[in-house]
């Protein structure tokens, strides 16, 4: 008997062991059925910081109690952020009597790390999100905090720096959620080209107007260049892609049903059906069979950028914005030119890119919205969590121009976050060398001259037609590739895609995508 | 004269088999002291046309995190594995015996683990908040690696058929108590099989990144495979969404592919002297516990 009781006192011991220790095969269920239903609801945490403020932006740190404000964003971990932590904790403390954790989480579990974190409760108090990066959806699981009221009241530099309609984009149910970053909110659509060969041939902005001027351009290519493809493209990335998805469509989120630019109404369309749709597969299509795309362009998995480097081909399709020449070029390791073929066009998911929202964990949302607001104002605060702590990380070359101290480079560096782009107001931040001097001049004059679409700030909820939306998306993955690339012909191909993206239910989502917006265009009128 | 042209096709179609295994591994090794241009031009091939080791300087660009690593994942293979030998066979020996009470139903408990299990969140709740498995060194040895329960009912199958009941008998009239004859006589039986398990979670361990991905905060906590992980994750997110104005001119020298391949090479590393010590039992311990003798 007494050894019966010590097996089985072995066996409880080590089943209660395995219980613990999860597990099972492993097989981890993915982060996107995380339930939320634990992330708390903070209840009036304004409350210990309202009493600070007496006018909207004048914060007087000696009333605010203590608080530690852990930030994340994307982003590799640089070398130094322990150092740049600890001096950006000294700072904080004298403006807002906070310190700081900022902690970047590699590119590709962002989203899957961020959800587990409100999954378990876990306290942080800024974090990174866009229309791209489901704002929405945490939005409606009630996990970041709608932050109106705390923006009027702590943001003033936040409102002086950001248009409201730009603002307005990234608010999901007519509530702010967070704060915009100060970036590029548009694109324009247009093509690279590698300087020596667009020189050579006289391809320029000034006479290459629209897309078809482009054809004896690329024959002149194919004939004088053997070797060299005039276009690259993939079946994500065509000149046509950049043509119509991009550019002459607002795409309206997820599924089917885009509004045309031209039109410049809310009517709610399919894309695939339009005549100028037809027109621009046609011109593709000539192009495809005269040999001015690669042959594999619909199958390729290769950069056009590493194609050019390679020179097999001259140029390809690119979404543009200021500084987009320099950028490609140093991806292509040559010198290119950029030209680009219609005004910028700003849509939802271009105004609200970047936006950094208030978790409903956080341990004082107040502060975190001040926080927030000094990545709009304050210079000091955004480079040195971008490029770190001058004479360590970096030395200027001039007022406003930055390098790596000597010996250092891009390979070696040992802060260099560059994420400029998601920490409050770009502009604030100093020039690197290779930058065009007067970039932030062209941001603004990008951004003003932006052409809105007529739906700016709308976003599709496509919860009510989940299936129609997945089923549609399957017949996209399976026409969409050939037809961009120019590798089937479009007369016959697209009206076979149409019948197929009716009998996917493309009909059902465009109704409900049209009642959303019209019903999105209603409330903004009132 | 037959039998000798049957040698010469099993030798041809051994050559085959083993050159299917070989090439790959040699063409990995190639591709990654290749130049990046030159992969760009002129695609893979199993002599570097431009030999380089760019790509493993750029792995080992902060070799201080990637030690640190390789630190990590071996104590965390080196601990787990044993402490995994040591539990599992310590559920599975008692399972294995007949006299055990409710022996069914512990067996039930073990096998609806490998069936269900309570979903990534309130695991992940239950270790970080509860266990505080979170953030330190422990995170990457104990959270759902430690103990398996296929690898328990390997076990149990093996002692079930392999040990006869008459030798712990025998054993038992000798005066040794349970302790002794599971120390003396079956560990020492059993050696295939903890050989067989003790492989699978050697290579569990040391291929693990979710863990390091779900609980560790500080990069000194990371394992290996994540590390690599994250660098490539790094590279072709850098490389596709060139969303920054001030991307810096480093990306245009990003080697993604060679150093794909050289991260290949590097977390095979001593993984691979792993298997010729265990092959020898590896088969045995497989088939054994498969087949009722």
């Amino acid at each position: 008997m007494k050894k019966r009781i010590g097996t089985l006192l072995l066996a409880v011991s080590f089943s209660v062991t395995m219980a613990l220790s999860g597990c099972g095969s492993s097989t981890t269920s993915s982060a996107t059925s995380t339930s939320t239903e634990t992330a708390a609801v903070s209840t009036g945490a304004a409350e210990s910081t309202a009493a600070a403020s007496t006018e909207a932006g004048a914060i007087d740190p000696k009333t605010l109690k203590p608080v530690k404000l852990v930030f994340v964003t994307m982003g590799e971990t640089p070398k130094n952020l322990a150092a740049v932590n600890e001096e950006a904790s000294k700072y904080l403390t004298e403006k807002i009597n906070a310190t700081l954790e900022y902690r970047p989480i590699s590119w590709g579990n962002y989203a899957n790390k961020v959800n587990l974190m409100f999954a378990s409760g876990e306290k942080f108090d800024l974090m990174f999100t866009a229309s791209w990066m489901f704002e929405a959806q945490f939005a409606a699981k009630k996990q970041i905090l709608a932050v109106d009221d705390l923006i009027a009241q702590y943001a003033p530099d936040y409102l002086a720096t950001v248009p409201q309609d730009v603002r307005e984009a990234g608010f999901i149910g007519g509530k702010a959620y967070g704060l915009t970053g100060y970036k590029e909110w548009a694109a324009d659509k247009g093509l690279i080209f590698n300087k020596e060969i667009a020189d050579k041939y006289g391809i320029s902005a000034d006479t290459v107007k629209t897309w078809s001027d482009l054809t004896p351009y690329l024959e002149k290519i194919k004939k004088g260049e053997p070797g060299m493809t005039p276009l690259a493209a993939r079946s994500e990335n065509s000149p046509m892609v950049q043509m119509m998805a991009i550019n002459a469509y607002d795409t309206l989120g997820d599924g089917p049903g885009c509004i045309s630019r031209t039109a410049g109404d809310t009517k709610v369309v399919n894309m695939f059906e339009q005549q100028d749709f037809m027109d621009a597969a046609k011109l593709t299509r000539e192009w495809f069979t005269k040999g001015y795309i690669n042959k594999d362009a619909a199958s390729t998995t290769q950069m056009e950028y590493l194609a050019v480097k390679a020179k097999k081909a001259a140029g390809y399709g690119q979404s543009g914005k200021p500084g987009i020449a320099s950028q490609e070029g140093r991806q292509c390791g040559m010198p290119v030119i950029y030209i680009p073929m219609d005004k910028p066009y700003m849509t939802t998911s271009d105004a609200a890119s970047a936006i950094l929202a208030v978790p409903s964990t956080a341990n004082d949302p107040a502060r975190s919205v001040m926080f927030a607001n000094l990545l709009h104002k304050d210079k000091y605060l955004v480079n040195l969590l971008n490029w770190g702590i001058e004479g360590k990380d970096y030395v200027k070359a001039d007022e406003n121009t930055i390098k790596y101290p000597d010996g250092m480079t891009a390979e070696n560096s040992t802060y260099n976050l560059n994420m400029s782009w998601l920490m409050g107001d770009v502009t604030l931040n100093y020039l690197w060398e290779s930058d065009e001097k007067d970039i932030y001049d062209q941001y603004k004059k990008f951004n003003d001259s932006a052409d809105r679409s007529a739906a700016l700030g709308f976003s599709f909820d496509p919860t009510p037609v989940k299936n129609e939306v997945a089923a549609y998306n399957n017949v996209i993955k399976q026409y969409t590739g050939a037809i961009y690339s120019g590798s089937v012909d479009p007369a016959t191909t697209i009206p076979k895609f149409n019948d197929a993206l009716k009998a996917a239910g493309m009909e059902k989502v465009i109704a409900e995508k049209q009642k959303q917006l019209d019903e999105f265009v209603a409330a903004k009128k009132k | 004269m037959k039998n000798n042209r049957t040698h010469w096709l099993i030798h041809v179609i051994f050559i085959f088999c083993s050159a299917a295994a070989i090439l790959p591994v040699l063409l990995v090794v190639a591709i990654s002291f290749s130049s990046e241009d030159s992969i760009n031009k002129y695609g893979y091939s199993l002599l570097p046309h431009e030999f380089s080791t760019y790509a493993y300087q750029y792995i080992f660009n902060d070799p201080h995190v990637l030690l640190r690593a390789y630190g990590n994942t071996i104590f965390a293979t080196v601990v787990g594995t044993l402490t995994c030998m040591i539990i599992t066979s310590a559920l599975a020996y008692p399972l294995s015996r007949k006299s055990m009470p409710f022996r069914k139903f512990f067996t039930m408990f073990v096998v609806l683990t490998i069936l269900f299990n309570g979903g990534l969140v309130p695991w992940y709740i239950v270790m970080k908040n509860y266990l505080h498995f979170s953030d330190n060194i422990w995170a990457l040895v104990v959270p759902g690696l430690l103990l398996n329960g296929f690898n328990v009912l390997i076990m149990r199958t093996f002692f079930l058929n392999t040990i006869p009941g008459e030798l712990l008998e025998a054993a038992n009239m000798d005066g040794a108590g349970e302790f002794r004859i599971f120390a003396q006589i079956v560990i020492p039986l059993s050696k295939p099989v903890y050989a067989t398990i003790g492989l699978f979670a050697t290579l569990a361990y040391w291929n693990d990144w979710y863990n390091s991905m779900i609980f560790q905060v500080n990069h000194d906590n990371y394992s290996m495979q994540y590390v690599l992980q994250s660098i490539l994750l790094n590279i072709q997110y850098l490389a596709q969404n060139t969303k920054s104005n001030n991307m810096s001119a480093s990306l245009a020298s990003l080697p993604q592919e060679t150093s794909r391949m050289a991260m290949a090479i590097v977390a095979i590393g001593p993984i691979i002297f792993a298997y010729p010590f265990f092959q020898k039992y590896f088969i045995k311990g497989l088939t054994i516990g498969a087949v009722k003798g």
